[in-house]
């Protein structure tokens, strides 16, 4: 027991290592070969993020708004056409469909999809990422909630309409009460699969949506580690939130490397 | 109210990617494009060239390392500490690295293992290195080290988790014990009984994440060489080439690419629909 708990210390600490090399970066300044603590260390980069006007406030307050606004969205549209799917089609071959956007990498779709945004007038544009995101996110939602309309549900639809109720009762007084917990769980994976995505939100957005994805490649191209290490601290403090108030928000992670 | 579901489903899932490659093999043989001059094939036949073929290869190859060193460490940490992680601190930690994004994992694996690096800087203290130039390659390297230890890092907690769920799952301790109190030898309850039953449970996990991984943008973009690259980084540096000539040729690749994998994937889904319940 006692080398069971040695070992998983060794894998804790490698977990940990992302989060301290970052934190570590963001607080160090003119770190040159070969000093690994022999440099200086400063508060002006977390200063710089706090000052009026810094642009990697204006990306993490783009990144906040394009992710909600995809995952609200994507979980509501996906929630109906999910119940429409499960109640109005009898094969689950249709389900198929939902899978079409991940046979593909995001990156390669976009470069394929670009042609059709570019003639829409949407690329280089918020809306133009907003809906590329979007069609990777949505048939994520239809998946997630395929399973949801079971007989269970089914039957409590039917409750209610037996009992009066009509579409909104069903809604209000039926299915949101048994799927709140779902959709929390659904509206945050969306979120993170859209606070994660860099190839797609670069090639739609060419560089003119600059969500913290995109600044920490800027910060990497521009050789700053330590601006890069901080937009990179922002991008994991929200999904960090989400794992001190519930993990379950974090299992999508599986999809999106 | 049936067809309202399926044209959603139709617009909103199947055409963006059916009419994206549409308009890449059409780009590809030709037909449209800045310099199209009517049906060719001269740029499918570019693909033969060598490139597409080695950055497949490579982005397989990658794939299949990052996926087998994930496994591995999953199944040795499984087998070694099952009885710990079943705490709640431990169980909880393995979540941790699904919090890191594949960019955040790509800069920190580089800031970890580069040249001028922490493990680099930490050799040069200890007086095992005298410069830069004396650190092993493990970025940027032709065997793709950095990459599959960026993607390593961030898969294993997950496929660790998937196995601890099958383990409960298919009750692979009372079945263990049942295998013991027969007789059979230990290394035989974990050859005959617990792998197969693990391996069964988690194929389809790991057939995705091998094609997932072959199209990882973010991960190869930082930790990548310069030849042969991933395939999804040729395409796009193709793309954005300033040499006109060559887009027809990054539609070819993203099209021929989107062709194997879809062609990948229903293979995985009619040959082993029943057997791993896909």
């Amino acid at each position: 027991m006692r080398w069971q708990r040695l070992l998983f210390s060794i894998v804790a600490i490698c977990f940990v290592i992302p989060l301290a090399v970052l934190a570590y970066l963001s607080l160090s300044a003119n770190w040159y070969f070969p000093a690994l603590w022999s440099h200086s260390f400063t508060l002006e980069h977390w200063h710089w993020l706090l000052r009026d006007g810094s642009p990697l406030t204006f990306s993490l307050l783009l990144s906040v708004g394009l992710s909600l606004s995809v995952s609200v969205a994507a979980t509501a549209l996906g929630f109906f056409v999910s119940r429409l799917l499960a109640y109005h089609t009898t094969s689950t071959y249709w389900l198929l469909g939902a899978y079409f956007p991940y046979v593909i990498a995001p990156v390669v779709f976009a470069v394929m999809l670009n042609v059709y945004l570019l003639r829409l007038g949407l690329t280089g544009t918020l809306g133009g990422v907003m809906l590329a995101q979007l069609l990777i996110t949505f048939p994520y939602a239809i998946l997630f909630f395929y399973g949801f309309w079971n007989e269970r549900i089914r039957n409590l639809e039917h409750l209610v309409r037996t009992l009066g109720g009509n579409f909104r009762t069903v809604v209000t007084q039926a299915i949101l009460p048994s799927a709140r917990g779902l959709i929390a769980v659904c509206f945050f994976q969306t979120y993170l699969i859209s606070w994660f995505e860099y190839g797609l939100t670069q090639f739609i957005g060419v560089g003119k949506v600059p969500t913290l994805t995109i600044m920490v490649f800027r910060y990497i191209s521009e050789a700053n580690p330590h601006l890069a290490a901080l937009a990179g601290l922002l991008l994991i403090l929200p999904p960090l939130g989400l794992l001190v108030v519930n993990r379950r928000f974090l299992l999508h992670k599986a999809w999106s490397i | 109210m049936r067809k309202v579901a399926l044209i959603v489903l139709l617009l909103g899932c199947v055409a963006p990617l059916a009419l994206s490659l549409g308009y890449g093999l059409m780009y590809s043989l030709g037909l449209i494009g800045l310099q199209s001059e009517g049906f060719t094939l001269s740029f499918w036949a570019q693909l033969l060239s060598g490139e597409f073929a080695r950055s497949i290869i490579y982005s397989a190859y990658v794939a299949g390392a990052s996926t087998v060193l994930a496994l591995g460490a999953a199944l040795a940490l499984l087998f070694s500490c099952r009885l710990h992680l079943r705490r709640a601190l431990p169980y909880r930690l393995l979540f941790l690295p699904l919090t890191v994004p594949p960019l955040v994992a790509a800069f920190v694996v580089f800031q970890l293992l580069s040249g001028g690096g922490v493990l680099a800087r930490a050799a040069w203290h200890f007086g095992l290195i005298s410069d830069t130039q004396a650190f092993p390659e493990l970025v940027h390297d032709p065997y793709g080290v950095g990459i599959i230890i960026a993607h390593g890092f961030l898969v294993f907690p997950f496929f660790l988790l998937v196995l601890l769920n099958i383990w409960d799952n298919e009750q692979l301790d009372e079945l263990g014990r049942v295998a013991a109190s027969l007789g059979v030898a230990k290394h035989r309850v974990f050859a005959r009984i617990h792998l197969p039953l693990l391996m069964r449970g988690i194929f389809p996990l790991l057939a995705l994440y091998v094609i997932f991984f072959m199209g990882a943008y973010d991960i190869p973009l930082v930790l990548g060489q310069s030849s042969p690259r991933m395939i999804s980084v040729l395409v796009l540096e193709k793309l954005q080439r300033f040499n006109l000539a060559d887009i027809p040729v990054a539609y070819a690749m993203a099209s021929w690419y989107a062709l194997l994998c879809i062609a990948t994937i229903a293979l995985l889904f009619t040959r082993f629909k029943r057997r791993y319940s896909l």
